[in-house]
C-alpha cells in the first residue's frame, strides 16, 4: 500500500480534524444550536468491492443499524482509488430495490408465458439435480451450459467443472471484447487486458476510436485519461458521434460508420512511407514488416477520404502528431468491439498502428501488467475428465473462449453435439444477444433453464427455475485480482445480511453439489472460509483484506521495455506479427484488408448504441437511484436532419428496422449538433420488457429489439451488431 | 361591548340555523357551502395526515403553487373590502352604509381563510412561532406576517366600530394604510424576488395592490348586490358607488397588466422568455377576459342580478390569473438538468383544488350564517346595560 | 491520477483542509474550484453526493448540465456541475422568515432543519435552482421496513431520521451543505473524493498556500451568474 493513501482518514479520523470543532463561534447563541459543531458520527464501515460493472471497484459501505446507509470509494483500490464512479455510488439502489427476486420460484407455466410457485430452496435446487442428472443421463454432462458475467460466475463454473461439463460462455466474449483481445492475440500474443493495460495517465498522445470514455465510466481508466490530458497529452477521437471524451479531443474525426478500417490502414501508410516508425523497435520486436508495408500500398489518405470523409490532410496531420509523439502514444483497442464483423482485422489493424509507433510496453503506451493471482482452494480433488465431443468453435478457429452464438445455435440444432440445459448466470440474455427470436427458439428446445439473478429481468420469464442471488453488498464472493502495474487483490464480504431469502452463489452451488453428489468439490463451511483458506495457501494475510478490501502487491516487474526487462510475445513467431501466418494458414487476410459495409438505404439511418454514464446495460436500469436522474433512454439525431424530418426535440417516435421488425415501445427524440446525419444513437439497456422491473419496463426503446441482422466475425465468431438501419416513424 | 347579536351571532340565531341545517331548511347556499366546507377540510386533514408528498403536486420545479395562489388571492380579496370600505366611507357615505358591516366581516373572514391555505402549503406548520423567536427582519415574509397580524387587529376593530356604531375615521384610515402596506408587503414578497424575472419589479407591490382594489371591487359588488335584493333597497342608488369603484378597479388592472407585460417583454434575462412565452395568455387572458369583458360587461347592464353575475365572473377569472402570476415564475426551470422538461407543466393534485374550496366555503358558511342571524342588520346598540 | 506538482491532488488537498482546521472557523473561507476541461460528464459526483446525503427522489445537490456549443461538426460541450454556491452575499438567507438558513462565519450556507417552516421562499429566492425541497417521498416506497432511507444520513453532523413528514428534514428545504459532516473530520467533500475527472478542488481560500487558492486567482476562472452580485464560493476554470 502506498503510504499516502492512508493520509485520506477514511478509515479513521484524524486528531487534527477535531480540533478546529472546539473554537468558539462569534454568531449569535441562537445559532450555536445547531450545524455549529457538526462532524459526523462515525458509522461501521465495511469495505468491498462494487459490481455494478466489471470495473469491480473497492468500496466502503458505511453501515448503520444493520442498514447500508451510503458508500464511498476505497482509497486503496488501484480500479477506483478512492472515486466511485455515477453507477458505483448508487450501490443503495441496487441492494435495496423492492423489485429483486426475493426467493427462489418454479416455473409452471410455459418459457416466456411464466407462472410462478414460490419454492423453498430445497425444492428448488432439488429439481435442478434431478433435471440435471436425467440430461447427463440422457444427452451426457457436455449438454449442458453456463452463461455468465460477473465476480460469482466463478462458483458456477467450478460446480459445471465438476459436473463434468465444459460449455462456459460469456457474452461479455463474442457480443463484447472478443474481437480485440482476438485482434491483440494474434499480433503480440497476448491481449490487453481488463483493466485494460492502457497507460493514458502517462500519454503523449492519445487516439480513441469510438470508446467513449466517461460515458463508459470505466473508473481508473477514465480518471486516467482525464490527468493525461490535463498533463498535456493530445487527443483525436474518431467517433460519428461528439462522445464526451471527444468533447475534450484536439481532434474530433466524425467518421462515416463502418469506415475505421479504412482510416487505420491509412494511418499506418503513412506512418510507414514517411518513416515515422519507431525503427529500432520494429526491427527488434517484430516480423512481417516489408509484407504489411507493400499490403497498405493501395490505402493512400485520399482514398481514405472517400471512405471515411475525414479529410485527407486531416488524416495525414493525425498521423504525423503520433509519429512525433512515438513511442509515448497509445491507440486505445477499446473494448466494445463488436461492430461491423471484420473487427477482429480492425483490431489487428489497432494493434499493428501501436506496434509501429512502438507503444507496446512503452511509457504512455501499453504497460505490461503485473503478474500473479491468488490460488485455488486446496485440496479439492481433480475434475472428472471432459467426455470427448466435436467442439462447438470448430467453425470460428481464433474463439479462444466458446460464443454464446455456437451454444445458442447448438441448442437448435443439436449440432455438433446437442446442449439441453443453461444455467444463466447475471446475464440478461434477451437483450444481450442479437436476434431474439433466435434465442427463443434455443430456449425453447432446453431441458432445463436456470436462471440465477438479482432482479426479475427479461430473461427470467424464459427460465424454469429462478434462483435469486443477493446483491454483491450481501455477499461473499470469489476472489478479485487486478491487473495494472502493481497487483491488487480485492476481497468481496456482505455489508448487511441478505434480504428476503436471496442467497450467495458459493452457497448455491455448494448446495446443489451435495445434491448432485458432488460433496467432495464443495468442502468450504462458508463463503468466508472458502476465502480465508485460498488467501491463506497464496501466503495473503486474510484477517488484513478483511479489514483494508484490497490489498496490494508491488510488482517487482517491469511495466515497460528496458534493456533489463525485454518483452515476451506468445506468438508462434516469438514476435510482434505485423504479418499473421496464422491467420493465413487458417485462409483469413494476414493483414488487414479494407471491405465496404453496406451504407443505410435513402430514408433508414444506422442504428449505433452505446453506454449511458449513468447506467450498466439493463443492469442498472431499475436502480432508482439511477432512474431519478435518467429513467430513458433518447434517440440523438442529428439537429439539421431532424428537422429536414419535422421532428422536435423531445418528440416521441416509433422505429423501424430495415428487416420491418418494430421496436416495442416509444422514444423520445434528442435532435443534437453531437450526431453525423447518416446514424442515429441510442443507449443500451433501456426498453425494457419486464413488468417486475417496474421502473425500467417499458422505458424508451430498446437497440437489441432491432438487431434482427447480425455479422458473425469469422475469424473468432464475434456478433457485429452496428449493421441495422431504422427508419424513423412519427406519432408514437 | 356587545358580543353576541353584535359582532357574532347570537347563541338561540346559532341554534336556530343549525336546527334549521338539520331539519333541511337552510337552504340550498348553506348546504353547498357546508358540503364545501366538509370536503376541503377532509383535504386539509388529508394533506396533514399523509403528507404533501401524497397530496400536494408542487415540487422543487415548482415550489409554490395553488395553495399560494389562494392565499395571495384571499388575502387580495380582503385587502380589496378594506379598500372599498374605505372609499364607500369616503366618498359615497350614505349609498354604501347598509353595507359596510357586511363588506368588513368578510374582510376579516377571507383573510382568516387565506391562512388556511397558506398553512397546509408549509412544511412545517407546527414551527410558525419561528416566526417570533427566530425573526428575520430582512425577509418580506417576515414583515408580511407582521403587517397581517396588525392587519387582521386594524379591520377587526374597524368591524367593532362599525358594528357598535362607533364609526371611527381615525380607525378607518388606519386600516385603509395598514392594508396598504400588508398587501404592498405581499406584493414586494415577490417582487423583491431577483432571481425569477418574472416577479422582479418595483411595479409588483403596485400591482398587488391594485388588482386587490378590483378583486375586492367585484367582492363587494355582489354582496352589496345581494344585500339590495335581499333587502329590497334602490338598486340603482346603492349600487352604483360598486359599480363606480369596479371601473376604477378595471382601469387600474389594465394599466398595472399592461405595464407589467410590456416591461417584461423587453427584458433580456434569464426566464424573461416567459413574458413572451406566455404572451397570449397574458393578452388573452390576463387582460381581455380579466378586464376588457368585465367592463363590456359591466357597459351591458348594472341590476343587482347582473353585477353578481359579473362579480363572480372577476373573482372566477381572477383566480386564474392569480395562479397564473404564481406558478409563471417557475416555467423555466432556472437550472435545465436530466429529464426535466424545457418548460415546465403544473397541475394542481385534487387535493390542492379542495383546499381552494375550504377557503371559499369557510367564506360562505361565516357569511351566511351571520346573515341569517341578522349581525348585519343595524341597530342602536345600547351601551349601558 | 491526477498530479499537481508532482502530487496527488487529493493528498495536497487533504492536507490543506487540516491546515485550515487548525485556524478558528471564523477565519475559513471554504469554497470550491471545478475545472470544467476536466469535468467530463461522468455524474459520479451527482450520485455521489446522491448516496452521502441520503437524498430523496428528484433532490439533487449537485446535477450537472450538459450544454451544447457550435454546430456540427464544430460542435463543443460544456458539462457543468453545479453544487449550491455556498454564496458571499447569497440571495436564499435574506429571504428567509425565520432565519432557518444562513450564512456560517466560514462561508457556508447552512439550513437549520429544526427551525425550517418550510415556507420554500428560498428555493424561489435563489438564482441556481440550488435548492430542494423535501416533500417526503421515499424511493422505495412502502417498503420502509427493510430500508435504509429511514436511517440517519449525518447531514450537518446530526442524526436525522426521516421516519415520517414531522421529521426533518421532510417538510424543509434542502441544499448542498459543502458536506460540513465531512470537513469538519477532515474529509474532503464527497463531490471532491469521487470526481473520476479530479475536476473538483475543495479548500480554504483564506489560505494562501491552499492548492485552491492558487487556483482561483489565475485569469480563466469565472463565477456562474457572477453578474446577480451573489459572490458565489464556487470557482469555475474553464
Ligand atoms: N457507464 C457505463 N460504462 C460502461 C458500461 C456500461 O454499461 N455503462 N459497459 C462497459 C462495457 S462491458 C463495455 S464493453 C464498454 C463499451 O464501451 P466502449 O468500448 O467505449 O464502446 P464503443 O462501442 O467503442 O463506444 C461507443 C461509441 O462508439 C461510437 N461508434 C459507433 N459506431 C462507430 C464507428 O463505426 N466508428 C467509430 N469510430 N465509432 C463508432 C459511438 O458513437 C459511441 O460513441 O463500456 C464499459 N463501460
Ligand atoms: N444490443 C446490444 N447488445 C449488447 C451490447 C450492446 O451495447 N447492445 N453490449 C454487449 C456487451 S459490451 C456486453 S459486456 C454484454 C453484457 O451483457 P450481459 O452479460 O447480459 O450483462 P448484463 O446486461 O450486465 O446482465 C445483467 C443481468 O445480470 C443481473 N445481475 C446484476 N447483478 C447481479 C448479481 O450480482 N448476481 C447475479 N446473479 N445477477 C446479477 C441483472 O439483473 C441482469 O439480469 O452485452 C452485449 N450485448
Ligand atoms: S466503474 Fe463504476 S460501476 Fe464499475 S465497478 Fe467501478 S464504481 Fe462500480
Ligand atoms: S447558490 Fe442559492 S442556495 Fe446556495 S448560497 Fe447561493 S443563493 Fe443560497
Ligand atoms: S423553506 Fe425553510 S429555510 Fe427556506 S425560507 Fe422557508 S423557512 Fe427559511
Ligand atoms: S459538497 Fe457535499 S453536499 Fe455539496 S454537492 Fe458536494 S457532495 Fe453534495
Ligand atoms: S464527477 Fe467530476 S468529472 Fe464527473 S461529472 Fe462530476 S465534476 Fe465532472
Ligand atoms: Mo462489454
Amino acid at each position: 500500500m502506498s503510504p499516502k493513501f492512508s493520509r485520506r482518514t477514511f478509515f479513521k479520523v484524524s486528531g487534527a480534524a477535531t480540533a478546529g470543532l472546539t473554537v468558539a463561534a462569534t454568531l449569535p447563541k441562537k445559532f450555536l444550536s445547531w450545524a455549529e459543531e457538526a462532524g459526523q458520527k462515525d458509522m461501521k464501515q465495511i469495505p468491498t468491492f462494487c459490481e455494478l460493472c466489471f470495473w469491480n471497484c473497492g468500496l466502503i459501505a458505511k453501515v448503520e443499524n444493520n442498514k447500508v446507509v451510503k458508500v464511498d470509494g476505497n482509497p486503496l483500490s488501484l480500479r477506483g482509488r478512492g472515486r466511485l464512479c455515477g453507477r458505483g455510488n448508487a450501490a443503495l439502489g441496487a441492494l435495496y430495490d423492492p423489485d429483486r427476486l426475493k426467493y427462489p420460484m418454479i416455473n409452471t407455466g410455459k418459457r416466456g408465458e411464466p407462472v410462478w410457485k414460490r419454492a423453498s430452496w430445497d425444492e428448488a435446487l432439488g429439481l435442478i439435480a434431478e433435471k440435471m442428472n436425467v440430461i447427463k443421463q440422457k444427452y451426457g454432462a457436455e449438454s449442458m451450459a453456463l452463461f455468465s458475467h460477473g465476480t460469482g460466475g466463478a462458483f458456477w463454473k467450478h460446480l459445471l467443472k465438476a459436473y463434468g461439463c465444459s460449455n462456459y460462455t460469456a457474452p461479455s466474449f463474442a457480443q463484447c471484447r472478443g474481437p480485440r483481445d482476438m485482434g491483440f492475440y494474434l499480433t503480440y500474443g497476448s491481449d490487453v487486458g481488463s483493466p485494460e493495460y492502457y497507460d493514458f495517465s502517462k500519454s503523449k498522445y492519445i487516439v480513441l476510436l469510438g470508446s467513449h470514455l466517461g460515458e463508459n465510466a470505466h473508473n481508473s481508466q477514465v480518471q486516467d485519461i482525464m490527468s493525461g490530458l490535463a498533463d498535456g497529452a493530445r487527443l483525436t477521437v474518431v467517433d460519428p458521434r461528439l462522445s464526451n471524451i471527444a468533447s475534450k479531443a484536439d481532434h474530433w474525426l466524425p467518421i462515416k460508420p463502418a469506415s475505421d478500417l479504412a482510416l487505420l490502414l491509412a494511418w499506418i501508410r503513412i506512418i510507414i512511407e514517411e518513416g515515422l516508425y519507431d525503427k529500432e523497435y520494429i526491427a527488434k520486436y517484430a516480423s512481417g514488416f516489408d509484407e504489411l508495408r507493400a499490403a497498405v500500398q493501395q490505402y493512400t489518405p485520399e482514398w481514405a477520404e472517400s471512405e471515411t470523409t475525414i479529410a485527407s490532410d486531416t488524416i495525414v496531420k493525425v498521423a504525423r502528431e503520433m509519429g512525433r509523439n512515438s513511442p509515448h502514444v497509445c491507440v486505445g483497442a477499446g473494448r466494445y468491439a463488436v461492430w461491423y464483423g471484420d473487427d477482429t482485422q480492425r483490431s489487428r489493424a489497432i494493434a499493428i498502428l501501436n506496434a509501429l509507433l512502438g507503444s507496446w510496453g512503452r511509457e504512455g503506451g501499453y504497460f505490461f501488467p503485473a503478474k500473479g493471482g491468488v490460488p485455488e482452494y486446496p485440496g479439492l480433488p481433480d475434475y472428472p475428465p471432459h467426455e470427448e465431443v466435436p467442439k462447438l468453435d470448430d467453425a470460428y478457429p481464433f474463439a479462444a473462449l466458446q460464443t454464446t452464438t455456437s451454444i445458442k445455435q447448438a441448442s437448435i440444432s443439436g449440432k455438433p453435439h446437442p446442449i439441453k440445459g443453461w444455467f444463466i448466470y447475471g446475464c440478461n440474455l434477451m437483450k444481450t444477444m442479437p436476434d431474439k427470436q433466435e434465442t427463443i427458439k434455443a430456449l425453447q428446445n432446453l431441458d432445463l433453464v436456470v436462471a440465477i439473478d438479482v432482479l426479475p429481468a427479461e430473461i427470467i420469464a424464459w427460465a424454469d427455475i429462478v434462483l435469486p442471488e443477493c446483491t454483491y453488498m450481501e455477499r461473499y464472493d470469489n476472489i478479485n485480482v487486478g491487473k495494472f502495474k502493481d497487483l491488487e487483490i480485492s476481497l468481496r464480504q456482505p455489508t448487511v445480511e441478505p434480504l428476503w431469502e436471496s442467497r450467495p452463489s458459493w452457497w448455491m452451488t455448494r448446495e446443489l453439489g451435495n445434491k448432485l453428489g458432488l460433496a467432495a468439490y464443495f468442502p468450504w463451511k462458508d463463503g468466508e472460509e472458502y476465502l480465508a483458506k485460498r488467501c491463506e495457501s497464496g501466503g495473503i494475510d486474510f484477517a488484513e483484506l478483511k479489514k483494508k478490501g484490497v490489498l496490494v502487491k508491488t510488482d517487482t516487474s517491469s511495466p515497460y521495455i528496458t534493456a533489463d526487462s525485454q518483452p515476451e510475445f506468445g506468438t508462434p513467431s516469438g514476435k510482434i506479427e505485423l504479418y499473421s501466418k496464422q491467420l493465413e494458414e487458417k485462409g483469413f487476410d494476414p493483414v488487414p484488408k479494407y471491405t465496404r459495409h453496406p451504407q443505410p438505404p435513402a430514408g433508414y439511418f444506422r442504428l449505433l448504441f452505446g453506454r449511458s454514464s449513468l447506467h450498466t446495460f439493463s443492469r442498472t436500469t431499475n436502480n432508482f437511484m439511477l432512474t431519478d436522474l435518467q429513467k430513458e433512454n433518447a434517440l440523438w439525431m442529428n439537429a439539421k436532419k431532424g428537422k429536414e424530418l419535422g421532428l422536435t426535440n423531445g418528440e416521441y417516435v416509433s422505429l423501424i428496422n430495415q428487416d420491418g421488425v418494430a421496436a416495442p415501445g416509444r422514444i423520445k427524440v434528442k435532435l443534437t449538433q453531437r450526431m453525423r446525419d447518416d446514424a442515429v444513437y441510442m443507449y443500451h439497456g433501456f426498453g425494457v420488457h419486464a413488468k417486475g422491473m417496474t421502473r425500467a419496463n417499458n422505458q424508451g426503446i430498446a437497440d437489441d429489439d432491432l438487431i434482427s441482422k447480425y455479422v458473425i466475425d469469422p475469424i473468432m465468431g464475434g456478433t457485429a451488431m452496428r449493421g441495422n438501419f431504422v427508419k424513423i416513424v412519427k406519432g408514437a | 361591548m356587545q358580543l353576541f347579536g353584535v359582532l357574532i351571532p347570537e347563541k338561540k340565531q346559532l341554534l336556530a340555523t343549525a336546527t334549521d341545517v338539520v331539519k333541511g331548511r337552510a337552504g340550498l347556499s348553506l348546504y353547498a357551502s357546508l358540503f364545501g366546507l366538509a370536503i376541503g377540510f377532509y383535504a386539509i386533514a388529508a394533506i396533514f395526515i399523509q403528507g404533501h408528498a401524497h397530496t400536494i403536486n408542487t415540487s422543487n420545479l415548482v415550489p409554490w403553487g395553488l395553495q399560494i395562489s389562494t392565499y395571495v388571492y384571499f388575502a387580495l380579496l380582503s385587502t380589496g373590502c378594506t379598500f372599498v370600505n374605505f372609499f364607500g366611507h369616503v366618498f359615497f357615505e350614505k349609498q354604501y352604509r347598509p353595507f359596510a358591516s357586511r363588506i368588513i366581516f368578510v374582510g376579516i373572514i377571507t383573510a382568516v381563510a387565506a391562512f388556511f391555505s397558506l398553512a397546509t402549503e408549509m412544511g412545517h406548520i407546527e414551527r410558525m412561532y419561528n416566526f417570533l423567536l427566530y425573526p428575520n427582519p430582512k425577509s418580506p415574509m417576515f414583515w408580511m406576517a407582521i403587517w397581517y397580524t396588525c392587519y387582521l387587529i386594524a379591520i377587526t376593530w374597524e368591524y367593532i366600530n362599525i358594528q357598535t356604531n362607533r364609526h371611527s375615521n381615525r380607525v378607518m384610515w388606519g386600516a385603509f394604510f395598514v392594508a396598504i402596506f400588508t398587501h404592498s408587503t405581499l406584493g414586494s414578497l415577490l417582487g423583491s424576488v431577483s432571481s425569477r424575472v418574472y416577479y422582479y419589479s418595483a411595479l409588483m407591490p403596485i400591482y398587488f395592490l391594485f388588482i386587490a382594489f378590483l378583486t375586492g371591487c367585484s367582492l363587494t359588488t355582489i354582496i352589496a348586490a345581494m344585500t339590495v335584493k335581499q333587502q329590497k333597497l334602490n338598486e340603482n342608488y346603492h349600487l352604483h358607488p360598486f359599480v363606480t369603484l369596479l371601473k376604477i378597479g378595471l382601469g387600474l388592472a389594465l394599466l398595472i397588466t399592461f405595464w407589467r407585460t410590456m416591461i417584461g417583454l423587453s427584458a433580456h434575462l434569464e426566464g424573461s422568455e416567459v413574458f413572451s412565452l406566455t404572451l397570449i395568455n397574458s393578452v388573452l387572458f390576463g387582460i381581455v377576459v380579466v378586464i376588457i369583458i368585465p367592463y363590456i360587461l359591466l357597459k351591458i347592464g348594472t341590476s343587482a342580478n347582473w353585477l353578481i353575475f359579473v362579480g363572480l365572473f372577476i373573482m372566477g377569472t381572477q383566480l386564474k390569473a392569480r395562479n397564473d402570476l404564481v406558478i409563471g415564475a417557475f416555467k423555466i426551470p432556472l437550472f435545465r438538468v436530466y429529464d426535466m422538461p424545457e418548460v415546465v407543466h403544473y397541475a394542481p393534485s385534487m387535493y390542492e383544488y379542495l383546499v381552494v374550496v375550504a377557503s371559499a366555503s369557510l367564506v360562505t358558511v361565516m357569511y351566511i350564517v351571520f346573515e341569517r342571524s341578522g349581525v348585519f342588520e343595524a341597530r342602536a346598540i345600547k351601551e349601558d346595560h | 491520477m491526477e498530479q499537481f506538482d508532482g502530487k496527488d491532488i487529493l493528498d495536497i488537498m487533504h492536507v490543506d483542509l487540516q491546515r485550515a482546521l487548525k485556524k478558528p472557523r471564523k477565519e475559513r473561507r471554504w469554497a470550491m474550484a471545478i475545472d470544467l476541461k476536466k469535468c467530463i460528464g461522468c455524474h459520479a459526483c451527482t450520485t455521489g453526493c446522491m448516496s452521502e446525503n441520503l437524498t430523496p427522489p428528484e433532490i439533487h445537490y449537485r446535477p450537472v448540465k450538459e450544454e451544447e456549443i457550435g454546430e456540427f461538426p464544430n460542435t463543443g460541450m460544456r458539462f457543468l456541475p453545479r453544487p449550491c454556491m455556498q454564496c458571499d452575499s447569497p440571495t436564499c438567507t435574506p429571504v428567509c422568515p425565520v432565519t432557518a438558513t444562513y450564512k456560517r462565519d466560514d462561508g457556508i450556507v447552512v439550513i437549520d432543519y429544526e427551525k425550517c417552516i418550510g415556507c420554500r421562499y428560498c428555493l424561489v429566492a435563489c438564482p441556481y435552482g440550488a435548492r430542494s425541497a423535501d416533500m417526503g417521498h421515499y424511493f422505495t416506497g412502502d417498503f420502509h421496513g427493510k430500508t435504509y432511507e429511514v436511517e440517519n444520513s449525518g447531514e450537518y453532523g446530526k442524526s436525522y431520521k426521516r421516519k415520517s413528514h414531522w421529521h426533518s428534514p421532510i417538510g424543509n428545504a434542502r441544499k448542498c451543505h459543502f458536506c460540513i459532516h465531512r470537513i469538519e473530520k477532515g474529509e474532503l467533500t464527497r463531490c471532491t473524493t469521487t470526481c473520476l475527472g479530479s475536476a473538483t478542488f475543495f479548500g480554504d481560500i483564506n489560505d494562501p498556500q491552499a492548492l485552491i487558492t492558487r487556483l482561483i486567482s489565475r485569469p480563466n476562472v469565472f463565477r456562474y451568474k457572477e453578474e446577480l452580485g451573489t459572490k458565489p464560493m464556487v470557482y469555475y476554470i474553464s
